[in-house]
């Protein structure tokens, strides 16, 4: 199943209680993923120099885990919990809400992130959904890992 | 494990702080191609390539595995090149590309496969097809990690564009080769013997679905110890966010001494 382009506005995630708008993030200047802002409001982000949800590929939604300063939780907050089969909704300008299923989630220390298995070319329409994880490191001011959730478009409503 | 990381700190930074001021995506045209490389030759060895082109300025990335360890008692160079192809489909050879029966592709069976030498994905100084047999600036030992950001030759990035562009490790383990075969000398180079400089990884390059983003998204919340906090309160939070990523890259290169 494979849609056609069409700008995602709105991701919900019923089983960790994620209802959120969606805003474009691009590549930085130095060439890493573009991030939504660090206040506890910010929506996700998706990324817009690859695949809408739903068209052929992995489109990569972005979301902090916390907010600035640590300062409570943020959009990404419990996508750990996520277990495989949990469905994600991701609703699209042209009306079409894709329906995907999760497939695998990946928390691995940062220097083990692998962008072609995040960001590689995939036959179907899948989804990649990216926060931070694992312990916040207060001398790097970061969290050491990576959360990766992987899902695949399995419907459409 | 062997690490190159040649993008500076300050810039990145910098880079960053100029992103979060325009406040959307830089505005370049970027092309992103990507490759598994699979074994050649019994080699064993498994790895995957990632280049993202802006212009003339080529990021490679890759990561290769399961490739001879040690040469002589030292770590195994292996040469490594993107070739091109011009008038036909680039692609890996077969067991078929063996004419002299010997049961290994040389790099000279190869190359009605995935053509000549574009540019060579050397460590340091030029990646031209003169540097394609220097062993000095060769990846290094069985699994390594090469990341680089260099000018890619027109030729190159033609030969990407449409799909003809073939990432090749070479260096095989004598040791897996037939007897006759590792008596051999290079075809190359009469100098070593043909399991140096024949071909242990080969991918050709596709076009990604996306523009690849390069290193980790930096989605944590940040808390950068020492920053003034009213300056965090004016500064928002990307700038902050691009003081840790700077403090990120000093970590990983420590990390790589230990």
């Amino acid at each position: 199943m494979l849609l056609k382009r069409s700008q995602p506005t709105k991701l919900t995630i019923p089983s960790i209680d994620v209802d959120t708008k969606l805003m474009n993030v691009g590549l930085q200047a130095d060439g890493s993923i573009g991030v939504p802002p660090l206040d506890p409001d910010a929506p996700a982000g998706w990324f817009d120099r690859g695949p809408t949800p739903g068209e052929k590929g992995p489109a990569v939604i972005l979301g902090h885990v916390t907010a600035l300063d640590q300062e409570g939780p943020a959009v990404f907050f419990k996508l750990g919990a996520l277990r495989k089969k949990d469905q994600i909704f991701v609703t699209r300008a042209d009306g079409i809400e894709a329906v995907f299923t999760v497939t695998r989630i990946v928390q691995a220390p940062k220097q083990d992130f692998s962008s072609i298995d995040t960001y590689g070319n995939t036959e179907d329409a899948q989804l990649r959904l990216i926060t931070c994880g694992g312990t916040f490191n207060k001398s790097t001011g970061r969290h050491d890992d990576n959360i990766v959730v992987y899902a695949t478009l399995t419907s459409t409503r | 494990m062997r690490k190159l990381h040649l993008i500076a700190v300050p810039a990145m930074a910098l880079g960053m702080i100029a992103a979060a001021a325009a406040g959307a995506s830089a505005e370049t045209n970027t092309h992103s191609y990507q490759t598994e490389l699979k074994a050649l030759n019994g080699s064993g060895a498994s790895g995957t390539v990632m280049i993202s082109i802006s212009g003339d300025q080529a990021t490679v990335t890759e990561k290769v595995s399961g490739l001879a360890k040690t040469f002589d008692g030292k770590p195994y160079p292996h040469v490594q090149h993107i070739h091109i192809t011009t008038g036909s489909q680039g692609t890996c050879p077969t067991m078929k590309a063996d004419k002299s029966g010997d049961g290994v592709i040389s790099t000279t069976e190869g190359m009605p496969s995935y053509g000549m030498i574009g540019t060579t994905l050397s460590t340091k100084g030029d990646t031209s097809d003169k540097a394609a047999l220097d062993l000095t600036v060769a990846g290094m030992g069985d699994s390594f990690t090469y990341e680089r950001t260099f000018t890619m030759n027109a030729k190159t990035i033609k030969a990407l564009k449409a799909g003809n562009g073939t990432v090749v490790v070479h260096g095989l383990d004598p040791a897996k080769l037939s007897k006759k075969a590792a008596k051999e000398k290079s075809d190359l180079d009469p100098k070593l013997p043909l399991a140096a400089t024949s071909p242990a990884l080969c991918g050709t390059l596709t076009a990604s679905q996306m523009d690849m983003p390069i290193g980790n998204p930096e989605t944590g919340g940040g808390n950068t110890a020492g920053m003034d906090n009213g300056m965090i309160a004016l500064g928002g939070g990307l700038v902050l966010v691009a003081a840790g990523a700077g403090v990120y890259m000093v970590r990983r290169r420590q990390g790589e001494q230990n």
